[in-house]
């Protein structure tokens, strides 16, 4: 379903002084919030197979006039409230393949996002680390041939990120950390 | 404290041995003249690479560079049209498979845009992908990537009202505002064709925009433009009432009769506020796809398009990650449109449709829409021929197009409904038969492999092809922010979980069939919604009511009077809202209609139903506004371990109309 657009489905409101009550329930600031989002997947179809781990950061919030500022923050906490994160994945195969490995850091929004992050990797004695850079809007690394092994992949994002918006309206940003494995070539 | 995920995956999908094809074939469109960041159209060198496309068979990346490449759309293809799309992936001469667009950051920048295009014909698409491939094979694997997809000139307006008249109730007609325009942007204002406006003062929004909504020039205009304002700056422009419109005396065009007399009064529209005007909707998608077998759109962005952002059909097996539509955060918060019309609509999908970790924002009516489309069955109205519907034969007839293909096939299972969306039951497609009634190419003649249902006083009327639609929705981590419309619109096999929907004006998840209009099906059955979060909901500006409810559960059904009501019981059942919170929701919170056997369990509702009971609507539609839970022509309930935070504002806890849901278990709620 969507809206008809031939049909009037607008009502008027009744006329009179706004409510207060009402009023003042928007004022309570409910709408701010962080949320991480994490997840793990895979996919597989007649011709293609690919994994993915993710961790999104997201925040949401609103100023109602031009001197406010928001601060929004996703970490551990702690003393600076700057600790960090860490989520973790691990991909794993019984039979070796190789096949482009893509890790990504995508951010979205104003740009008081700030923080430190890092998408780090572990195969066996192989490892990797991706620093997130807050100035950029996409911070990419891809593995062409990358041989995922029996021992599996260790996925870990760990660190903290924070949204500063100052003005007024609705402020959205979001992190999205990713590391994806989409198969090229199975051996064995 | 570090809190620690630990997640195997263990994939046994891996097992298979070598995967078929000659390795992977890149085509840089680079070597086609298509560079990033050189100011220059990059449409041509695009169009080279992907006619380069059909010369392999399988393992094909399309492969771009970071950057912007510009797309001087209306120089190469004039005015825009339905139909008309800049890059088409199609006509190939052979199947292929495994066919990457990879963006690798490229961003798509489409230039040329103008308020004053007629609007019925739509805006282009940036990718029109069909895979049908000689012998009705499908393009295989499909994969979009890395890419964002923008416009130079947004697709709508935006300005400020800098003044409101309002004249007596006695001559309202000479009422007027005045919009100062924004400097970025521009046109010919005189040729613009307002419709209506959908956005009225809330608590939800009290800083937000006021949304109008402009139709093509074959409608009725809502406004007239009286030309600039007097002593006003060049872009300053004063509106009245069309009180020549055949809609000017609803009530819902009564623009002028709802002028704030003073400032605290309520009213349609206030000096200083922010006003958006909308232009081209429907029609062209930015992306859009139809028969392919396995479709995969990863960390794809479209920040604006004038229409939809992703429209995929008659394909099957979808996976989406990282998918944003919202608007570009260089431009918003101060433009906050991002598509004109819906965000997604998936139409005649088969197998499974998965979701994960999505943003839609800012769209100018529904985010997601998943659905059939169902057909009208002919009873021979329009005829003197009256074989065109028999029962006893298995035989019907409906108003399906299928013309050079058809997307019916034989072994297909559809299921028949009532006029108000009811099913009757299902049943396999036999054969297609030469139609008997049907004018031209706009019908099709089926033939099933039983007699047809009949209920008594309930005649089937519309069909819907269940094959093509998927056993399986899933839906994670995705978050819906302030669109104009729905956040997901779905009918069955569907899980909704850790998301969020917040500040639209309608609902966050609608769940049923639509008939009588839109005609989106099939009837609805085993859904779940847990976890969500839904904040800032139903306040009835834009294109929702408060009686609609944050979650809305029934049929829905507009009558040939074109009134919208809703189907009598058995439109949806087995829908469950588990462990949700609903908070700052303007009406309703949960309403049923035309349901069964539903179960709203472990949530929590703080804050909610506070603007409903100011309303003055419809008796009925008032009442579920009033209320926490609404329910009416629902049978089975189940209401366990809810929270009644601070702060709801209701009238009626719960309530039902007609006969009260049976059977009707409370249990454990904190208000018990």
């Amino acid at each position: 379903m969507a809206f008809d657009a031939g049909t009037p489905r607008s009502k008027s409101l009744p006329k009179g002084p706004i409510p207060q009550n009402a009023t003042s329930l928007q004022a309570g600031g409910k709408q701010a919030f962080t949320r991480i989002g994490m997840g793990a997947f895979c996919r597989e179809t007649r011709r293609s197979k690919s994994a993915e781990a993710y961790c999104s950061l997201w925040f949401r919030g609103e100023n109602h006039d031009k001197t406010s500022t928001l601060l929004l923050r996703s970490s551990a906490g702690g003393p600076s409230g700057e600790d960090p994160l860490c989520v973790e994945h691990w991909i794993s195969t019984k039979t070796p393949c190789t096949g482009r490995l893509v890790l990504r850091a995508a951010s979205f929004g104003p740009k008081g996002l700030t923080g430190d992050f890092k998408i780090l990797l572990q195969s066996g004695e192989w490892s990797y680390v991706l620093n997130w850079n807050p100035k950029k809007r996409l911070t990419l690394k891809e593995f062409k041939n990358f041989s995922l092994t029996s021992t599996g992949l260790r996925i870990r994002f760990l660190g903290y990120a924070k949204m500063s918006a100052q003005g007024k309206g609705v402020w959205m940003s979001r992190l999205r950390l990713s590391v994806r494995f989409t198969a090229t070539k199975a051996r064995g | 404290m570090k809190s620690i995920t630990g997640i195997v995956l263990s994939l046994s999908l891996f097992l298979v041995g070598t995967l078929p094809g000659q390795g992977v074939q890149s085509i840089l469109v680079s070597n086609y003249g298509a560079h990033p960041d050189d100011g220059l159209d990059d449409i041509a060198g695009i169009r080279a690479a992907i006619a380069a496309i059909p010369q392999y068979a399988s393992n094909v990346i399309l492969e771009f560079e970071a950057g912007v490449y510009d797309l001087s759309a209306r120089t190469v293809l004039g005015l825009p049209k339905a139909g008309q799309t800049l890059f088409t992936f199609t006509n190939y001469s052979k199947s292929v498979s495994d066919l990457t667009i990879a963006g690798n950051g490229a961003v798509f920048l489409c230039h040329g845009f103008k308020i004053t295009d007629p609007i019925g014909q739509a805006w282009y698409s940036l990718f029109y992908i069909n895979g049908r491939a000689p012998g009705n094979n499908r393009l295989l694997n499909l994969h979009i990537q890395d890419l964002t997809v923008t416009m130079g000139r947004l697709p709508y307006t935006m300005g400020t009202c800098s003044k409101v008249y309002r004249a007596s109730n006695s001559n309202l007609q000479s009422s007027f505002f005045d919009i100062k325009i924004d400097p970025s942007f521009t046109g010919n204002f005189s040729k613009m064709v307002v419709e209506m406006l959908t956005h009225y003062p809330t608590p939800g929004h009290p800083g937000g925009f006021k949304f109008f909504y402009v139709q093509d020039l074959g409608q009725p205009a809502f406004l007239k433009l009286l030309g600039k304002t007097p002593g006003g700056g060049s872009n300053e422009y004063r509106f009245s009432g069309n009180y020549s419109s055949p809609y000017s005396n609803e009530e819902g065009f009564r623009l002028l009769d709802d002028l704030p007399t003073q400032a605290n009064e309520h009213g349609k529209l206030y000096a200083n506020q922010r006003v958006l005007f909308t232009h081209h909707y429907r029609e062209n998608t930015a992306i859009d796809i139809a028969a392919c077998n396995s479709v995969e759109i990863v960390n794809t962005t479209i920040h604006h398009w004038a229409g939809m952002g992703i429209g995929i059909h008659y394909s099957s097996d979808l996976s989406f990650s990282g998918v944003t539509i919202a608007p570009d955060p260089q431009r918003a918060p101060s433009y906050p449109m991002s598509t004109t019309s819906d965000g997604i609509h998936l139409r005649e999908i088969s197998g499974t449709v998965q979701w994960n970790d999505c943003l839609f924002a800012g769209m100018g009516d529904d985010a997601f829409n998943i659905y059939t489309p169902m057909d009208k069955v002919y009873h021979g109205e329009n005829t003197t021929q009256q074989s065109c519907f028999d029962g006893p034969g298995g035989t019907l007839e409906v108003d399906h197009a299928c013309a050079a293909t058809c997307l019916y096939q034989p072994g297909d299972l559809f299921e028949f409904l009532d006029e108000q969306g009811r099913p009757l039951g299902t049943d396999t497609l036999k054969a297609l038969l030469t139609p008997i009634c049907a004018v031209g190419a706009d019908g099709l003649r089926l033939q099933f492999n039983n007699p047809l249902p009949q209920v008594s006083g309930r005649p089937i009327t519309y069909i819907c092809n269940l094959s093509q639609y998927p056993n399986s929705v899933s839906i994670q981590n995705c978050t819906v922010d302030r669109n104009q419309g729905n956040g997901f619109l779905v009918r069955r096999n569907v899980t909704i979980e850790n998301c969020t929907v917040v500040g639209a004006p309608a609902t966050a998840v609608t769940v049923g069939p639509s008939v009588g209009y839109w005609n989106e099906g099939p009837s609805g059955k085993q859904v779940t919604i847990r976890n969500c979060s839904f904040t800032d909901l139903g306040y009835g500006d834009g294109f929702g009511h408060p009686w609609e409810g944050a979650v809305t559960i029934g049929g829905f059904w507009r009558k040939k009077n074109k009134e919208w009501t809703y189907g009598g019981q058995g439109c949806v059942h087995d829908v469950l809202i588990d462990g949700c919170d609903f908070s700052t929701v303007g009406g309703t919170n949960v309403v049923c209609r035309s349901t069964n056997t539903i179960t709203i369990q472990n949530c929590a509702f703080e804050d909610s139903s506070f603007w409903g009971y100011l309303l003055d609507y419809p008796a009925e539609a008032k009442r579920a506004a009033q209320s926490l839970l609404f329910f009416s022509k629902t049978g089975s309930v189940q209401i366990l371990n809810n929270e009644l935070a601070n702060g709801a504002s209701y009238i009626y806890l719960d309530r039902w109309e007609g006969t009260k849901p049976n059977p009707y278990v409370l249990s454990g709620n904190s208000w018990q």
